[in-house]
């Protein structure tokens, strides 16, 4: 099996380059994923340099660019793929070393939509109850892994990925938004104003297309535009 | 209302306005063209039809300018550039519509000639 897997060490190439890599057919089993070929091509090349943890799709360290799409390579069956199969890293990040990204940058724009509950009542004495009608808004929403596949694959990111927050960031907005227990919305919502924050998304869809766990960003930033404009009405 | 959120929603309803001006507009004439110049006159000089493609010349002057606003805030980074090109397409759309004021007023008014 045929691979070409994108190369760069800083404190050597002065530029990357496309390497070639050829996996023996007895290697092969059926349903491996594209990780497992990878681990095994490190142990041919121990030089070769990408993010895994736990090889079932949870942590989200593995998303990669796989033959033009990002994914991640630990449920990406490679029976699936055509050859050679092409590998970069997530595109427009910083490029760490091989298929390592930096990403400060997707993290900054994650915390900036303050990811967490805010509810400044004083605490119950048993835990902050919900209709199951309510719990059911959040599912969509609360799954996401952080692997960074949308916001890496979101032209509207890769042109202002330090004032758009990107697919990823917004979902997570909207996870708060929508959710009965937290108190700010007014101030979630003050906090994405302006032209670029949430409206440099011009329903793309890449984000959707990509998504390892099939969730919706894009729908998600539709949900918060109809409460900007339900708040201003 | 926020300053994005009303482009936002402006961009939404001329693209709706524009869409059934241009199908009603298009589908009359495909009905009931090929039209003389008389009848064309005649039919503009309708002040429904005056009113309503006044309108669609603002929608679709908005619509434009929100449009390229839009794509300048996208890819172009330097505030000097973006605001200069900004100007100009603004300059540009203006014109345009004191271009079309024009040939409404002349169409307008009396024949001359």
């Amino acid at each position: 099996m045929k691979f070409s897997l994108y190369r760069y060490d800083p404190e050597q190439d002065t530029k990357p380059y496309m390497q070639d890599y050829e996996l023996p057919e007895q290697h092969i089993k059926p349903g491996m994923m594209l990780l497992d070929a990878l681990l095994l091509l490190k142990e041919q090349d121990q030089s070769l340099s990408f993010r895994r943890s736990c090889k079932e799709g949870v942590c989200g360290s593995d998303g990669m660019n796989i033959n033009g799409r990002n994914g991640l390579a630990c449920i990406t069956d490679l029976s699936s793929l055509r050859q050679p199969i092409e590998i970069r890293p997530l595109p427009g990040m910083p490029v760490i070393r091989d298929l390592v990204v930096d990403l400060t940058q997707f993290f900054t724009q994650y915390r900036n939509v303050k990811p967490y509950l805010i509810n400044e009542e004083p605490c119950p004495e048993v835990e902050r109850l919900q209709t199951p009608a309510e719990r059911e808004k959040l599912d969509g929403l609360y799954e996401c892994i952080l692997c960074a596949c949308c916001s890496t694959a979101c032209p509207s990111f890769w042109w202002n990925p330090d004032k758009f927050l990107g697919p990823a960031a917004l979902l997570q907005s909207w996870r708060f938004l929508a959710d009965s227990r937290d108190l700010a919305t007014d101030e979630r919502l003050n906090n994405l104003e302006g032209p670029f924050k949430l409206y440099r998304c011009h329903t793309i869809m890449n984000c959707v297309e990509v998504c390892p766990k099939g969730l919706n960003p894009a729908g998600a930033i539709g949900q918060i535009k109809n409460l900007m404009l339900k708040r201003s009405l | 209302m926020s300053g994005a959120a009303r482009t936002w929603l402006l961009q939404r309803f001329t693209a709706i306005y524009l869409t059934i001006f241009l199908l009603s507009v298009f589908g009359y004439m495909a009905w009931h063209g090929p039209f003389t110049f008389a009848q064309w006159q005649n039919w503009f000089a309708h002040p429904g039809m005056a009113v309503a493609s006044m309108l669609f010349v603002i929608a679709a002057l908005l619509h434009a300018w929100i449009g390229v606003r839009d794509v300048l805030i996208d890819y172009v980074h330097a505030a000097w550039l973006r605001l200069m090109l900004m100007a100009l397409i603004a300059l540009v759309l203006l014109t345009s519509l004191l271009w079309v004021l024009r040939a409404l007023a002349l169409a307008a008014g009396p024949m001359t000639g």
